[in-house]
C-alpha cells in the first residue's frame, strides 16, 4: 500500500510539473502576444499617421495650387483697382483670369466668381445672380473677416443645383474686391496621385464640421450612411478618443478599426482607418498556431501522464516480483568482470561488516571463502577466481553454481550459489547469488540415501530370491525324488502289502512335505502383494491358541520334549482373525519344534496387556533349544533367507514361517521381537491388539488363583514423575500397601541396598527415569549379594508397551511389565501372584 | 463429583469414568491428582527440548507425559504423546515437533477444564 501511495505522488508530482511547465509557456505565450499587439498597433499607428499626414500634405498642395491662383487674380484685380483703372477693364481682365483658370484647370473644375463694388462677376453666370445678396454669404463674410488671407468654406449646397460644393475665397488687400473659386466635390482632385492604402483600409478628408470632402473606402457605397458615419468619427477624434494605439473605432461592418488622421492647416481632418485584423492578421495566425502547439502538448502531457500510470503501475508489480524473489536470496551481487568489480544489491551480514559497497571481486570471493566449508574451499577458489569466471563468459555460459556449506554464526547450513549472466546485463556483467537451501539440500541428500537404500535392499532381495530358488529346488526336488523313487521300489514289490503300505505311507508323507512347501511359497507371495485379507470376528483367544498348541502337545510327548502353555487373560474373547493367529502359531510353535531336542523346553505364555479400550495380548513362545547366531537375528524375517546351518539335512522348510509371521503380525497392527542366542534357546514375542469382545470377567483372569492378600505389604515404588508417584502410592496405600517412593533408579538401588533382606515384597520399576534408568538399576539390584537380590519381584511400569521395551525390561530381569496407565486391578493382581511366588521360593 | 465438572472433563478429553475406575472411584484423589498434573512441567520441557533439538530430553519428557496423561485418562493427549513418543524413537524429530501445535491446544483444553473445575 505505502508503495502504492507513493507511486501516485511520484506520478502526481510529474503530472504538476508537466502541466506547470505548459502553463508557464502559456503565460510567456501570452505576454508575447501582448507585446507584439501593442508592437504591431503601435508601428500601424505610426505608420497611419504617416500616411495620413501624407493625404494631408497632398491635398495641402492642391489647395496651395488654389490658394496660389485665387491669390494671383487677387493681387491682380487690386492692382488694377489701384492704377484707377476703369471698371470695364477691371471686369474684362476678369474675364481673362476666369479663361485663364479654365485653360490651366480644364473646363468645369473650379466655377470661379468675382465681387466687385458689391457686384457679381462669374465665369458661368448663373439665374437670379443680379439679386443674390453676397453680405450673406459664409465665404463672402469670411473673406472679408479674413483680410486678405485666403479661406475654405466648409462643404455646403450649392445655391443654384443643391450640389456639394467648397468655395475658396479671398479679398484684395486694398479694396473690397473678393475673388472666389467653387469646386464641386465630384470634381475634387486629389485621386491624382493617392498612396496605396494596406488592405481594407479607408480614407476620408473632412471639413472642420466632419463634412466629407473625399474618401476612399470598401466600407459601404451608401454616401448617407458614410456620412453619418464619418461625421461621428469626426466629432470622436475632435474630442481626443481615438489617439492612443489601441484605440478603436467600429466601423459599419462590425469590426475594429485603428484611426490614424492628420490636421491641415485649414482644419481639414485627414483620416485613415485600418481594420484590425489587416494589423494583427500575422500575429492572429502565429497565436492561432501557438494555440494549436499548446492542445497538443496538454493532449501529450495527458497521454504521456496516462501512459506512465499504466507503465508505473507495471513497473511496480514487477518490481514487487523481483523484491519477492530476490528475498529468497539472502545475498545477491552485481560483478562485473572485465573490470573485475563488485557491488553489493544485497549483503549477507559478513559482507555488510567487512565489504564496502564497491570493491574488487577477488576481496568478495576472498570473504565467502571464509565462511565456506573446508572441502569446497579449494573448488571454489578456483572455480569462482576471476579468470574462470572470464573464462565462463568468453564460453557464453548462462549460469554456473553450485552447494555447499557456509558457516552462519557457529553452525553450517546449505547455500546455492550461482553467478548468473544475461543479455539483460551490460556485456561483460554478471549477479552472483547466494540462497540457502539447507532444507531442499538435506531433503535432497536424505531421498538421494533413500533411493541408495532402496537400489541396495532391491539388490539384495533380488540376489537372495535367487539363492532361495536354487535352494528351494533342492529342497522341493528331495520328497519329489523320494516320492518318484518310492513309487518305483513299490511297484517291484506289488505283490508284498505290508512293504507297499509303507511305501505309500512314505509317499504320502513326503507328498504332505511338498504340499508345505508350496503352500509356504503361496502364502509368502500373496502376503508380498498384500492380497491377504483378514477376517475379523469374534473368537476365544485362548482356545483357539490351545488348540493350536494340541498337536504339539503330542508331538513334544513323542520327542520328549517339555512343552507348557500360560494364560494370564481377563477377555478371552476378541475379535480378530483366528485362522491367522492359528497360522501364527503353527509356524512360531513348529519353528520351535524344529530347533529343539529331547529334553528341551518350549514355552507359551499368553497376556494380556490393558491398553485403554483396546486390549493388547502378549504372546511368548520361548524355547530352550539350538538358538540363532547374533549375525542370523536380523535377518530371520527376511523373506527368502535361511541360516544355512540349520538347513543341511536335519531341518526342512522354506525358510518363509517367519517372515509370514511377521507379514501377519504387521497386517494385524501388532509387533514381533526375537531374542536368541546359540546354544541356549530363542524367544519370540508377539503383541497384538484386539478389540475386546467381551465384559471383564473378573480382575485376576483365567488360570490364575485369587493372590495372597497385599494388606501391609511394603513397596518400593521407583518413579520420577511426581504425578504418577502420587496416583500410584495413592492407589497402593489404598490397598493397604506401604510404599517408599524413589525419585528416580539411584535411589531405588541406595534404598533397596541399605534396607535390612525382605523390608520390601516388592518393587515397582518406572523404566525410564534420570540419573539410572529402571532396567540397569534392576541389573545392579539383581547383582547384589544378598538373599533377596534375586527373588524379589520387579515389575516394570512404562508408558511403553512396545516388544522391544519388555524384552528389555525381561532381559533385564523383571518379573513382569504394566503399562501405563496403570491397570491397578491388574498390577494387583501381578503382585499377588509374584510376591506368593516369592514366598514359595 | 457433579455432573457439569463431569462434563467440562470430559469436554476436554479426560475419561472420567476410566480414571475414576483407577482411583478406585474416588472423586477426591481425581482431583488431587488433576491438580497436580496442572503442576507437571514436562510439557514445557517437552517445548524445549525439542526447540533446541534435543532429542534424548524430547524423549524424556514426552515419554514422562504419556505416562502422566494415560493415568489420568487423558485420552486424546495420550494418544498424541504415544505418537510422539513413537516418531522421537523413530528419529522423525519433524514429525514429532509437527504435533506440537496440537499437543499444545490439548493440553490448554485440558489444564483449562481443570481450572475452571477445581480453582
Amino acid at each position: 500500500m505505502k508503495a502504492a501511495s507513493r507511486r501516485r505522488k511520484r506520478i502526481f508530482r510529474h503530472v504538476w510539473t508537466n502541466l506547470l511547465i505548459l502553463l508557464a509557456f502559456l503565460v510567456i505565450g501570452a505576454a508575447c502576444y501582448h507585446v507584439l499587439r501593442i508592437d504591431l498597433l503601435k508601428n500601424a499607428k505610426t505608420l497611419g499617421t504617416s500616411l495620413a499626414k501624407s493625404y494631408a500634405a497632398e491635398e495641402r498642395n492642391n489647395l496651395t495650387v488654389y490658394e496660389t491662383l485665387i491669390t494671383f487674380g487677387t493681387e491682380a484685380i487690386d492692382w488694377q483697382l489701384q492704377e484707377e483703372s476703369d471698371s470695364e477693364d477691371v471686369q474684362l481682365w476678369i474675364s481673362m483670369y476666369f479663361q485663364r483658370l479654365h485653360d490651366v484647370l480644364g473646363v468645369g473644375t473650379v466655377d470661379p466668381y468675382a465681387v466687385l463694388n458689391g457686384r457679381i462677376f462669374a465665369a458661368n453666370p448663373w439665374e437670379g445672380m443680379e439679386d443674390y445678396d453676397v453680405s450673406d454669404a459664409v465665404w463672402y463674410r469670411g473673406a472679408l473677416a479674413a483680410d486678405g488671407n485666403v479661406i475654405f468654406t466648409n462643404v455646403y449646397a450649392d445655391g443654384v443645383n443643391g450640389a456639394p460644393v467648397i468655395t475658396v475665397a479671398q479679398k484684395c488687400r486694398n479694396s473690397d474686391a473678393v475673388l472666389a473659386f467653387d469646386i464641386f466635390l465630384e470634381d475634387f482632385q486629389l485621386h491624382s496621385n493617392v498612396l496605396d492604402l494596406p488592405e481594407g483600409a479607408s480614407f476620408y478628408l473632412c471639413d472642420t464640421e466632419g463634412n466629407l470632402i473625399y474618401l476612399q473606402t470598401p466600407v459601404s457605397d451608401d454616401q448617407d450612411e458614410l456620412d453619418a458615419y464619418v461625421k461621428k468619427l469626426q466629432s470622436q477624434i475632435q474630442v481626443g478618443e481615438l489617439e492612443k494605439y489601441n484605440a478603436y473605432f467600429i466601423d459599419l461592418g462590425g469590426r475594429k478599426r485603428s484611426v490614424y488622421y492628420s490636421n491641415m492647416p485649414n482644419g481639414w481632418l485627414s483620416i485613415i482607418t485600418v481594420p484590425h485584423e489587416t494589423i494583427l492578421q500575422e500575429l492572429e495566425q502565429a497565436t492561432a498556431v501557438f494555440v494549436v502547439a499548446f492542445l497538443f502538448s496538454l493532449l501529450s502531457v495527458g497521454f504521456l501522464t496516462w501512459r506512465e500510470i499504466l507503465l508505473s503501475v507495471r513497473m511496480e508489480r514487477t518490481n514487487e516480483t523481483v523484491t519477492v524473489l530476490g528475498n529468497s536470496y539472502y545475498a545477491l551481487y552485481r560483478v562485473d568482470v572485465r573490470r573485475g568489480t563488485y557491488e553489493i544489491i544485497k549483503g549477507s551480514e559478513e559482507a555488510k561488516q567487512i565489504l564496502p559497497v564497491q570493491g574488487r571481486y577477488q576481496d568478495l570471493v576472498h570473504m565467502a571463502g571464509d565462511v565456506m566449508e573446508e572441502a569446497a574451499y579449494q573448488e571454489y577458489m578456483e572455480d569462482f577466481s576471476l579468470t574462470n569466471v572470464q573464462k565462463l563468459v568468453e564460453q557464453g555460459v548462462r549460469e554456473f553454481g553450485g552447494d555447499f556449506r557456509r558457516r552462519f554464526g557457529t553452525e553450517y547450513r546449505w547455500v546455492n550459489m550461482c553467478i548468473l549472466f544475461d543479455e539483460t546485463l551490460g556485456e561483460g556483467e554478471a549477479v552472483l547469488s547466494f540462497r540457502e537451501v539447507d532444507r531442499e539440500k538435506r531433503r535432497q541428500l536424505e531421498e538421494r540415501k533413500l533411493l541408495e537404500n532402496a537400489l541396495e535392499s532391491s539388490r539384495q532381495s533380488e540376489k537372495t530370491k535367487q539363492a532361495f530358488f536354487s535352494n528351494m529346488s533342492h529342497d522341493m526336488r528331495t520328497p519329489l525324488n523320494a516320492i518318484i523313487g518310492l513309487t518305483d521300489v513299490a511297484k517291484k514289490h506289488v505283490q508284498e502289502p505290508e512293504r507297499v503300505r509303507d511305501y505309500l505311507e512314505k509317499i504320502t508323507d513326503s507328498g504332505r512335505q511338498l504340499l508345505g512347501l508350496i503352500n509356504d511359497i503361496l502364502d509368502m507371495s500373496r502376503l508380498e502383494q498384500g492380497k491377504v485379507v483378514l477376517d475379523d470376528r469374534q473368537f476365544d483367544l485362548k482356545a483357539c491358541i490351545e488348540s493350536c498348541a494340541a498337536p504339539f502337545r503330542i508331538q513334544a510327548e513323542e520327542e520328549g520334549k517339555h512343552f507348557c502353555t500360560g494364560f494370564e487373560i481377563r477377555n478371552t474373547v476378541v475379535l480378530g482373525d483366528p485362522f491367522r493367529i492359528s497360522q501364527i502359531m503353527n509356524n512360531l510353535l513348529s519353528n520351535a519344534f524344529k530347533f529343539t531336542q529331547k529334553g528341551d523346553t518350549v514355552v507359551v505364555e499368553v497376556k494380556q496387556l490393558s491398553f485403554q479400550d483396546q486390549v493388547k495380548y502378549r504372546i511368548v513362545v520361548r524355547d530352550t533349544g539350538l538358538g540363532m547366531s547374533k549375525e542370523f537375528l536380523p535377518q530371520i524375517f527376511e523373506p527368502y533367507a535361511r541360516e544355512t546351518r540349520f538347513s543341511a539335512g536335519q531341518v526342512m522348510g522354506t525358510g518363509l514361517g517367519m517372515p509370514i509371521v511377521k507379514n501377519l503380525v504387521g497386517q494385524m497392527s501388532g509387533q514381533i521381537q526375537v531374542e536368541s542366542e546359540l546354544g541356549k534357546g530363542t524367544t519370540f514375542t508377539v503383541e497384538l491388539p484386539f478389540q475386546s469382545a467381551e465384559q471383564e470377567e473378573h480382575p485376576c483372569g483365567g488360570t490364575m488363583d485369587n493372590p495372597i492378600s497385599l494388606e501391609g505389604r511394603h513397596i518400593l515404588l521407583a518413579e520420577d514423575n511426581a504425578v504418577n508417584m502420587e496416583i500410584a502410592t495413592e492407589i497402593l496405600a489404598m490397598n493397604g500397601m506401604k510404599v517408599t517412593q524413589a525419585w528416580d533408579g539411584l535411589e531405588a538401588v541406595e534404598y533397596f541396598a541399605t534396607s535390612l533382606p525382605h523390608t520390601f515384597d516388592a518393587i515397582l520399576m518406572d523404566i525410564q527415569m534420570p540419573k539410572l534408568d529402571g532396567c540397569t538399576a534392576t541389573l545392579k539390584i539383581r547383582a547384589l549379594d544378598r538373599s533377596d537380590a534375586a527373588t524379589i519381584p520387579i515389575i516394570a511400569v512404562t508408558a511403553n508397551a512396545f516388544a522391544e521395551d519388555v524384552a528389555a525390561t525381561a532381559a533385564a530381569g523383571m518379573d513382569a511389565h504394566i503399562s501405563k496407565p496403570i491397570d491397578f486391578a491388574a498390577l494387583c493382581c501381578t503382585l499377588g501372584r509374584l510376591i506368593g511366588k516369592a514366598g514359595k521360593d | 463429583m457433579d455432573e457439569g465438572k463431569r462434563t467440562r472433563l470430559k469436554a476436554a478429553g479426560i475419561d472420567v469414568d476410566g480414571a475414576l475406575e483407577r482411583f478406585m472411584g474416588s472423586d477426591v484423589l481425581l482431583e488431587r491428582f488433576l491438580k497436580k498434573f496442572l503442576e507437571d512441567d514436562n510439557c514445557m520441557a517437552l517445548r524445549t527440548a525439542l526447540d533446541a533439538g534435543d532429542r534424548e530430553g524430547a524423549v524424556t519428557a514426552s515419554h514422562n507425559l504419556k505416562g502422566v496423561c494415560g493415568n489420568l485418562s487423558m485420552t486424546e493427549l495420550f494418544d498424541l504423546f504415544t505418537r510422539q513418543v513413537q516418531m522421537l524413537r523413530e528419529g522423525n524429530e519433524a514429525g514429532a515437533a509437527g504435533l506440537m501445535p496440537a499437543i499444545t491446544q490439548s493440553y490448554d483444553l485440558v489444564s483449562q477444564a481443570i481450572r475452571e473445575s477445581f480453582e
